[in-house]
């Protein structure tokens, strides 16, 4: 499941539509769109709304593992109306925190250096995309997954030649609508890597037909969980049936027993 | 090919810098004010950036040179090293990197001159005696990223003109051209290191073969050059004979042993808490499924049993060919076996 967060309902509109997205009534706190793999969070704007919408995400959908994409709009000095970036440095103007969101996969047009700041900005420092929710939204998503997972998209909506009294709801929702084959390419690019990301998880081994028969404590049970986790990595698959130790009158018994059937398969690579 | 290289502002402008991102002018250049705010975060992971690694270049402000564990050398009675790099253009599964450090990202220090100058006052500082011995492929490959880092270009020459100190370039890889165009230096220790090609297959990714490194090792051989051999780690598998009676037949057989400098070994082993992360890295790994337990020196390794045995074989096979002076088991203080055989104690 990707997990995507914007600040405005403009911005979400051409992504919902895109994807198909449909209203979750039954979320409370802040609009939710889901479908097609997708989960989308309307944060409004500002830092602390962002953080929470993604933690909120996060904690309600259990989205732990998904990948996380803020889309939204920025103003930069010198960088073309319309133009799709992606955020390799964020800044938090206030802290002066600066964060850089590992990039392992291509993600679309150019990597620029976000600002996040609590003001909208009318004066764009140069080289930097002025945002007002990537600091908090990234620190807020790589509680939950690690930085390759957690990427912003800034399509430029305001520049020193074009500042940001013209921007209107229907002007920004274009700026999305144009650029959604670019966003499309990142939500494909984080779909691979979550694939990678999930090989790499292991969801804990059910030793419930164990602790139903054998009375474990709590360090015996992770010593059983990594003993199952070794045996099912070699080819064991077996082991997981509970009833082979029958003749255990212990936890320690079914350790052992364990331990010892493992010592003797060869070790192979 | 690197796409981002992260650089510290400090040094902008570097020659060193210049030249290196000139070699990748497709690479997003991204400032920062410390190389830590990249490499430090706690919110990364070591095995997806390992997919596609980061470039950053970075100045080393201290602790340029560091004392070696205890049981780590080659008859040296002081022992050093120093890393102008930390991470590895190689993946090789039992690396102890991928539990150390939180991100893949290849970390360079380009100012070498700070780590000769802190190597000439821990030479200038000890007096005489035997040379000091150096060790350069501790937290990287010394060789591997050469075209790259030019460290061997850089530190070879220097280490070749002093008679005090020794360097050891540790690695798996067959970028010897910067040796080869040079005069060799008798200070200077090419040590290659090998697990049988079976094992390699299995663990050792993006590693040049095992005949290519022993093709290395022959043209430095040829033309002078020093080299080593080292056998760390020993690898377990339930036929490790077969495997590594072939190996130490098809190396030793193909270069001139008898200018071998100094023949290494040691078992698998590794700090509790790197273990730990890399089987959360890589839960389904058989390496990590295998035969190993937590010793009394907090290290995770082989069952005693299991070790003891294969650094018993694995000596004997080597000293068929290479004489006791020159073997160093790496766990010698740990475990003595060999060197109470052979009265390396
Ligand atoms: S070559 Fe050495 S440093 Fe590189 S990955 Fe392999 S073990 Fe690690």
């Amino acid at each position: 499941m990707i997990n995507i967060v914007v600040a405005l309902l403009s911005e979400a509109r051409p992504v919902i539509k895109h994807y198909g997205l449909v209203l979750q009534p039954e979320w409370r706190g802040f609009p939710v769109y889901a479908g097609n793999g997708l989960r989308l969070v309307v944060s409004g704007v500002g830092k602390v709304l962002a953080a929470a919408a993604t933690a909120f995400l996060a904690g309600a959908a259990r989205a732990q593992h998904g990948p996380w994409l803020n889309i939204g709009i920025a103003g930069h000095s010198s960088l073309p109306i319309g133009a799709i970036t992606f955020a390799s440095k964020i800044t938090d103007r206030v802290s002066g925190r600066n964060w850089y969101p590992p990039q392992v996969v291509k993600m679309p047009g150019t990597g620029v250096h976000v600002a996040t700041h609590d003001q909208p900005v009318l004066h764009y420092p140069e080289s930097v995309a002025c945002d007002m929710e990537a600091a908090a939204f990234y620190v807020s998503a790589t509680r939950f997954v690690s930085g390759e997972l957690a990427q912003c998209c800034k399509i430029i909506s305001d520049n020193a030649q074009s500042h940001i009294d013209h921007i209107t709801p229907n002007f920004v929702a274009d700026l999305i609508g144009d650029n959604l084959h670019e966003i499309d390419n990142a939500v494909q690019a984080l779909r691979s890597l979550v694939e990678a990301a999930d090989h790499i998880h292991v969801d804990a081994i059910d030793v419930n037909q164990y602790s139903a028969r054998w009375h474990f404590t709590t360090a015996q049970k992770v010593q059983l969980q990594e003993t199952l986790r070794k045996a099912l990595v070699r080819g064991s698959a077996e082991m997981l049936d509970a009833e082979q130790w029958h003749y255990c009158h212990n936890a320690k018994n079914v350790l052992a027993e364990i331990d010892r059937y493992l010592k003797s398969l060869p070790v192979t690579l | 090919m690197v796409s981002t290289i992260y650089i510290e502002d400090s040094i902008r402008g570097h020659p060193r810098v210049e030249r290196i991102c000139s070699q990748f002018n497709k690479a997003q250049i991204v400032w920062c004010d410390q190389y830590t705010e990249v490499f430090n975060p706690k919110a990364q992971n070591f095995r997806l950036q390992k997919r596609n690694p980061a470039l950053i270049l970075a100045a080393k402000r201290d602790a340029f040179v560091m004392q070696v564990p205890s049981n780590y050398g080659l008859g040296g009675e002081q022992n050093y090293y120093f890393s102008h790099m930390l991470n590895c253009i190689y993946d090789c599964r039992y690396c102890f990197l991928q539990g150390m450090f939180r991100s893949a990202h290849y970390l360079l220090f380009i100012n070498y001159d700070d780590f000769s100058t802190a190597i000439t006052s821990i030479l200038s500082d000890r007096g005489s005696g035997k040379p000091a011995w150096f060790f350069s492929g501790y937290d990287c490959d010394s060789l591997a990223y050469e075209p790259v880092t030019r460290f061997a270009q850089y530190f070879v020459p220097f280490f070749g003109a002093r008679s005090d100190a020794c360097l050891e370039l540790r690695t798996k890889s067959t970028q010897i051209r910067c040796l080869l165009t040079q005069e060799p230096f008798p200070n200077v220790i090419a040590a290659f290191s090998f697990t049988p090609p079976d094992i390699a297959k299995a663990l050792e990714h993006r590693v040049p073969s095992v005949q290519s490194r022993v093709n290395a090792m022959q043209k430095l051989q040829r033309v002078g050059w020093n080299i080593g051999l080292r056998f760390d780690p020993l690898i377990y598998v339930h036929n490790y004979r077969q495997h590594y009676a072939n190996l130490v037949k098809e190396v030793c057989s193909s270069i001139d042993v008898s200018r071998v400098h100094s023949v290494s070994l040691g078992s698998f082993r590794m700090p509790k808490d790197f273990f730990k992360t890399i089987v959360k890295l890589y839960p389904h790994s058989p390496l990590y499924a295998g035969p190993v337990e937590l010793g009394a020196d907090g290290l995770m390794a082989y069952a005693d049993d299991i070790k003891d045995e294969m650094l018993q074989y694995v000596t004997d096979l080597l000293l068929q060919w290479i004489p006791h002076a020159k073997l160093f088991n790496h766990e010698q203080e740990q475990n003595a076996i060999s060197a109470k055989k052979y009265g390396l104690m």
